[in-house]
Order: structure tokens, then C-alpha cells, then sequence
């Protein structure tokens, strides 16, 4: 049943989408070397972002999702949703590591030892 | 009179089943009959559960003195791991999915096999070479990190860790295309007027646990991936004299392995709802909120990996945040448990040994989950990490969802797998037996642990003796019983008394619509779904008498005779 709703994707629609795919690796190419002068922290989000859209076109007329059921790409999105769950716990140990102060630095119960030692050294 | 030719010709022929429509080990070896596969999967499965068992035995009997007993601490450090990666990677995760869950899934939703038959095959073999890489390893070079592999040291070690990891990768194919097959069988092949609010719970633990085998396993995989990328291109992923950080090995190795321990927990959740729901003949309490508490479990458990690594360098941000959501989880498995008690509560209580196996589950499985919610305290788990509290808690979890449920599950299908009755006063004696091996086992861990006792250690101080003596006797007992199990089921197999079609009196299509042992393809007629699986007051298949339990059993006549059909 499902197999003859199959869609067919045009070839000349499949080769535009090859041409947009090359023509976004020559963009990440050249704006991977350019200088952006005051914007050159952009060079890795831009980088991130064209491969997203190139993703997005492969997942969408390669893979042929745009054209499939809905649930289909509801299972996909769930995979996304679990590389988003995975990087953003990650990344609160990741990003927040030494939070409580760098426990190296002085020894952990320094404070209760000199209360300790205080007394036993005043006269 | 043609008519009775045909009948008197039915009757002289041998009753065809499942087991006997095809001989010989290629008709075995080759089958893609999901019943015979569950059977292939049981001797797997019971094999490797032996030999960790026996692993078990070794590492209690080494703990009986103070110093060395039987074994050298490296030769310890070996067992251990053997003992967890075994029971972990070749029993806990495969037993009740695959085993039980192949056998019964496709007949309880009323289809003739799995989705995809010969994919189901392949898991199979899929196991094997999984199973045959692990063993390659630690039959060459021994393994000695524990089974979580922990970076550094498992980066370091000369042990077999690089089989080992590749085994526990291949086995992830062999979970992952399992539980594809199960995701496709309960959508596309269940029985007409088999709805989702008719899926007995079994099958809803099983669809739950299989979401999480697809999104959870391929992440070991990709961590194998980074393993080898830093191992061959030295790229710095885990190794921090490569710039890398070995925390990130915990995170993506919990990713995986906190999961996986609802991919163990999940169907054993499933068939004590099946247990509590036939022999205490009432529908379940709250079978909505049963059935979606296994769901809310396997999408919290995904939150909740963080718990294991709060003495690890993990920041106190992301520390706090997974202590919260560990008590979350404690929700939905509260649900469960409580539903499974109201179920009981005023209900016809048949007092057999799978409902025993359940009880004991109702028992031990809460002190399981209370010591976790004490463990995901994050004050209280600085003490008590890597103790063996820890390790108490894990087998209180793990045995009883695992192994208890497994046995409750391997008792109720028994008669319908093998069309054979087992000895039910030996089998109460093994519950029992178990039970009583069980928490003398590992409830004096809990107070070695509170006592400062730390785990995989292979000496103690003499303070510790009594409390481990008890441990290791406790241990005995658990085999014993589990010994008795292995008899009165073999012997049941060519001595039993044989089994009528439904000898617990259940609601569900293979009790209800098979014979005593199903035919090859389960069922002559797809069945007609007109009531839930515990509805028995409109069961009159099975109380139409007034009767209940074996009375009250529909058994076809000989020769597989034409399968009750729901009508109302």
C-alpha cells in the first residue's frame, strides 16, 4: 500500500539540490578562510549554520522526508531532540565545571581547621 | 458422514504445534518462527545467566574471610567484571525482551509473527557475535576494568577492553533491531478491534522499552567511534594529555547505560502488570496510567544519567539539575507500584507461583527504588558512593526487575511455551528459597555499605566478617533455589502433567486463543478483539462456568481444535 503512494522525486529537482549542496561546500569553503574583520567569532556559527541547511535539504529531497508520512519525520525529530538532550546536559557540567570554587586551591576544610587551631593557639 | 472421516482423521493425527510442525537443528537454526526464536534466545540467555552466576558464587566464596580465600586480588578484579559485563550485556538486557518478549508479544497482539521475521532471525545470530567478540577478549587477555569501563583507566589497562567494547557495540545492533521489530509489530500487525487501550501492559512495557533501545543504543556505538577516533588519529576526546576529558566518557557511557537499565526494568514492569492482573482476576488498577508511566519512565530515564557521576568532577549546576530529575522519576514507578497494589486490593487472589514471583518483586523492587532516591541525594551520595550500598541497591533493582520478574514471566508462559505443568509445590519452594537467598544476600550490603564498606574491593577489615559471612550464605541459598528451578522445569519437560490451552484462566489472546502448545502461525483465524485484556467480567470464554483457574481453562479438544473466537 504505502509503496504505491510512493513519491517519485523529479531528477531535475534532485540535481538542483546537488548543485545547491555544492554550491553552499564552496560558500563554507570561502567563508571559512575570509576575513570578517570584526566579525570573525562568526566563522564557526556560519560554518555550523550552512551545514544545518545542507542537512536540511539532504534529510528533506534525498532522504525524501518532506514528501513522506508525517510520523516519519516525527522519529527523526525525536533523534534531534535526543543529540539536543545529550549536548545541553553536557554542556551544564561542561560549561559550569568548578562552580563551587576551585576546591584545589585551598584545602577543603581549611576554615573549620584554623577555628580548630585558633584557640589551641592563642595564649 | 465425509464429515466424520475428517473428524476421526483430525483425531488420529499427532496435535501439530510450533515444536513439532518442523525436526531437526537446521529447522532450528533456520527458523523464523518468533516463538522459536524466543526459545533460541532462552538457552542463550540461561547459558550465560549460569555462567555469571557461577561468577557470583566465586565472588561471594572469595569474601567469606578477610584476605585471600579462594582467589588473588587481580584474578578478583577479573571475576567481577566478568560477573557484571555477563549478567549486564548478556542476560539482564536480552532476557525479557528477547526471550518472553519474542515469544509472546506477536500472539498477545493477535499477529502471526514479528514484522519482520527474518530480521528477527538475525538478532539472534547478531547476540552470538556480540557475545562471541565479548568472550574473545576476555578469554585472551581478561578483563579488569568493571563493566563501565572507565576512561582512564580502561585507555590504559592491557585487558581486553577494545574486544569487550566492540562485543557490547555488536549486542547494541542486536537490542536495536529487536526493538525496531517490536515498535513495527505493535503498530502495523495488531488484530482487528486490538486497540491501544486493549494492549495487554506487556506488550506497552516492551513498546516502551524499545524506544528507548533505538535512541539510547546507537550512542555506544559513537562512543566506540570517539574511542578509536583518539585511540588511532589521537585526537583529544577523553584523554586529558590529548586535551581531552575523561567525565565526557561517563557522560556519553551513562547516556547509554542509564537507559539501558529501563531497557531491563521496563518489561519486567510489563509482566508483573500481567501477573498481578491474571491471578488476582481484576483489571489492573489505573491501566491508563500504568501503561503510560512506562512511557514517562523511558523518556525521564533519558534525563537522568548525571546520578552516577556526582563525585566525578561534574559541576554542581548540572549535578543539582540531575538530582531533581532522578527524584522525578520515582513519579511514575510510584504509580505502578501503587496500581499493582490497589489491583490486588479485594481481588480474587490465586495464590500460584508466578503471582509469588510478583509479590516478591512488589517487595524487594521498592527498596530497590527508596535506596535510589537516597543514592540521588547529592549529599547523601558522597558517603555512600562506591560502597557497597551502591552495590545493594543495583541488585535490589536489577534482580528483582530482572530476574524476578523474569522467573514470574518464565512460570506463567512455561505451560504455553512447552504445553507442560511444572511441579507447583517445588516451584513455591524455589520462590521462596530465592526470596529468602535473595535479601539475605544483599541486604547486609546495604549496612556494609552505611558502615563504609567499599565495593569491588577483594579485602575487608575484620569488623566487616560477619556482615559478608551472612552475604555469601545468602548467596548459597539463592543458588539452591535457583538450582531446584532448573530441575522441576526439566523435568516438567518429559515428565510433566501436559497443560491444558489455558491453565491460569487468563484474559489475553495466547491463553485465550491458542491450543495447549500454538500452531506455527499462532493463530487458524486472525482473532476479533472485542474486550481488554483484563476484562473478565465480559471474558465468558474463560468464566463462562463460574468457574475460575484450571476448572475454568478452555482446552481445545485434541488434534488443535478450532481456536475460540471472540463474539461479543
Amino acid at each position: 500500500m504505502a509503496h504505491a503512494t510512493h513519491h517519485i522525486i523529479p531528477r531535475p529537482l534532485l540535481l538542483k539540490v546537488f548543485l545547491a549542496l555544492v554550491a553552499l561546500t564552496i560558500i563554507t569553503a570561502l567563508t571559512g578562510q575570509a576575513d570578517l574583520g570584526a566579525f570573525n567569532f562568526m566563522h564557526v556559527p556560519l560554518a555550523i549554520g550552512i551545514a544545518v541547511i545542507k542537512a536540511t535539504l539532504v534529510v528533506l529531497f534525498f532522504m525524501g522526508l518532506k514528501y513522506d508520512r508525517p510520523i516519519n519525520a516525527l522519529a527523526f525529530i525525536i533523534g534531534l531532540l535526543m543529540v539536543g538532550v545529550f549536548l545541553t546536559f553536557t554542556l551544564l557540567d561542561m560549561l559550569y565545571r568548578g562552580d563551587i570554587g576551585n576546591l584545589d586551591a585551598q584545602p577543603i576544610r581549611g576554615p573549620q581547621i584554623e577555628q580548630v587551631e585558633a584557640p589551641s593557639g592563642s595564649p | 458422514m465425509a464429515t466424520q472421516t475428517v473428524a476421526a482423521t483430525k483425531m488420529a493425527q499427532p496435535e501439530i504445534n510450533y515444536l513439532n510442525h518442523e525436526r531437526g537443528l537446521k529447522s532450528w537454526l533456520l527458523t523464523l518462527d518468533h516463538k522459536r526464536i524466543g526459545l533460541l534466545y532462552l538457552v542463550s540467555v540461561v547459558f550465560f545467566f549460569i555462567v555469571g552466576g557461577i561468577l557470583a558464587l566465586l565472588i561471594r566464596w572469595e569474601l567469606l574471610q578477610p584476605g585471600q580465600t579462594i582467589m588473588s586480588a587481580e584474578t578478583y578484579n577479573h571475576i567481577f567484571t566478568l560477573h557484571g559485563a555477563i549478567m549486564i550485556f548478556l542476560f539482564l538486557i536480552p532476557a525479557v525482551p528477547a526471550v518472553l518478549g519474542n515469544f509472546a508479544l506477536p500472539i498477545m497482539i493477535g499477529a502471526k509473527d514479528v514484522a519482520f521475521p527474518r530480521l528477527n532471525l538475525a538478532s539472534w545470530y547478531i547476540f552470538w557475535l556480540g557475545a562471541l567478540t565479548m568472550l574473545v577478549g576476555i578469554v585472551t587477555s581478561g578483563l579488569d576494568t568493571g563493566w563501565t569501563f572507565y576512561t582512564p583507566y580502561s585507555t590504559m589497562t592491557s585487558s581486553g577492553v577494545t574486544w569487550v567494547v566492540l562485543g557490547a557495540f555488536i549486542l547494541g545492533f542486536s537490542s536495536i533491531l529487536t526493538g525496531l521489530n517490536f515498535i513495527v509489530t505493535v503498530h502495523k500487525m495488531r488484530a482487528p478491534g486490538m486497540t491501544w487501550s486493549r494492549l495487554p501492559l506487556f506488550v506497552w512495557g516492551l513498546y516502551a522499552t524499545s524506544i528507548v533501545q533505538i535512541l539510547a543504543t546507537p550512542v555506544l556505538g559513537i562512543t566506540l567511534l570517539l574511542l578509536a577516533l583518539e585511540r588511532i588519529l589521537k585526537i583529544g576526546i577523553f584523554d586529558p594529555a590529548l586535551g581531552g576529558d575523561p567525565v565526557l566518557f561517563q557522560h556519553f557511557f551513562w547516556f547509554y547505560s542509564h537507559p539501558a537499565v529501563y531497557i531491563m526494568i521496563l518489561p519486567a514492569f510489563g509482566i508483573i502488570s500481567e501477573l498481578v492482573g491474571t491471578f488476582s482476576r481484576k483489571g489492573i488498577f489505573g491501566y491508563k496510567f500504568v501503561a503510560l508511566s512506562s512511557v514517562a519512565i523511558a523518556f525521564l530515564g533519558f534525563l537522568v544519567w548525571g546520578h552516577h557521576m556526582y563525585v566525578a568532577g561534574q559541576s554542581a549546576t548540572a549535578s543539582t539539575i540531575f538530582s531533581l530529575l532522578t527524584f522525578l522519576i520515582g513519579v511514575p514507578t510510584g504509580v505502578k507500584v501503587l496500581n499493582w497494589i490497589a489491583s490486588l486490593y479485594r481481588g480474587s487472589i490465586w495464590l500460584r507461583t508466578p503471582l509469588l514471583y510478583a509479590l516478591a518483586f512488589l517487595f524487594v523492587f521498592p527498596i530497590g527504588g527508596f535506596t535510589g532516591i537516597a543514592l540521588g541525594t547529592l549529599g547523601l551520595d558522597v558517603p555512600l558512593h562506591d560502597t557497597y550500598f551502591v552495590v545493594a541497591h543495583f541488585h535490589y533493582v536489577m534482580v528483582s526487575g530482572g530476574l524476578l520478574a523474569f522467573l514470574g514471566g518464565l512460570h506463567y508462559w512455561w505451560p504455553k511455551m512447552f504445553g507442560r505443568l511444572y511441579n507447583e509445590k517445588l516451584a513455591q519452594l524455589a520462590a521462596l528459597l530465592i526470596f529468602v537467598g535473595f535479601n539475605v544476600t544483599f541486604f547486609p550490603q546495604f549496612i556494609l555499605g552505611t558502615q563504609g564498606m567499599p565495593r569491588r574491593y577483594f579485602d575487608y577489615v575484620p569488623e566487616f566478617t560477619l556482615l559478608h559471612q551472612l552475604s555469601t550464605v545468602g548467596s548459597w541459598i539463592l543458588g539452591a533455589g535457583l538450582l531446584l528451578v532448573a530441575a522441576y522445569l526439566l523435568h516438567s519437560l518429559v515428565k510433566g502433567q501436559p497443560a491444558p490451552a489455558n491453565p491460569w484462566g487468563a484474559g489475553t489472546l495466547e491463553w485465550t486463543h491458542t491450543g495447549r502448545i500454538p500452531s506455527p502461525h499462532n493463530f487458524e483465524r486472525i482473532p476479533v478483539v472485542t474486550r481488554g485484556p483484563y476484562d473478565y467480567h465480559l471474558a465468558e470464554e474463560i468464566f463462562g462456568n463460574g468457574h475460575q483457574g484450571q476448572e475454568a481453562a478452555v482446552t481445545p479438544a485434541q488434534g488443535q481444535a478450532p481456536q475460540p473466537e471472540s463474539t461479543r
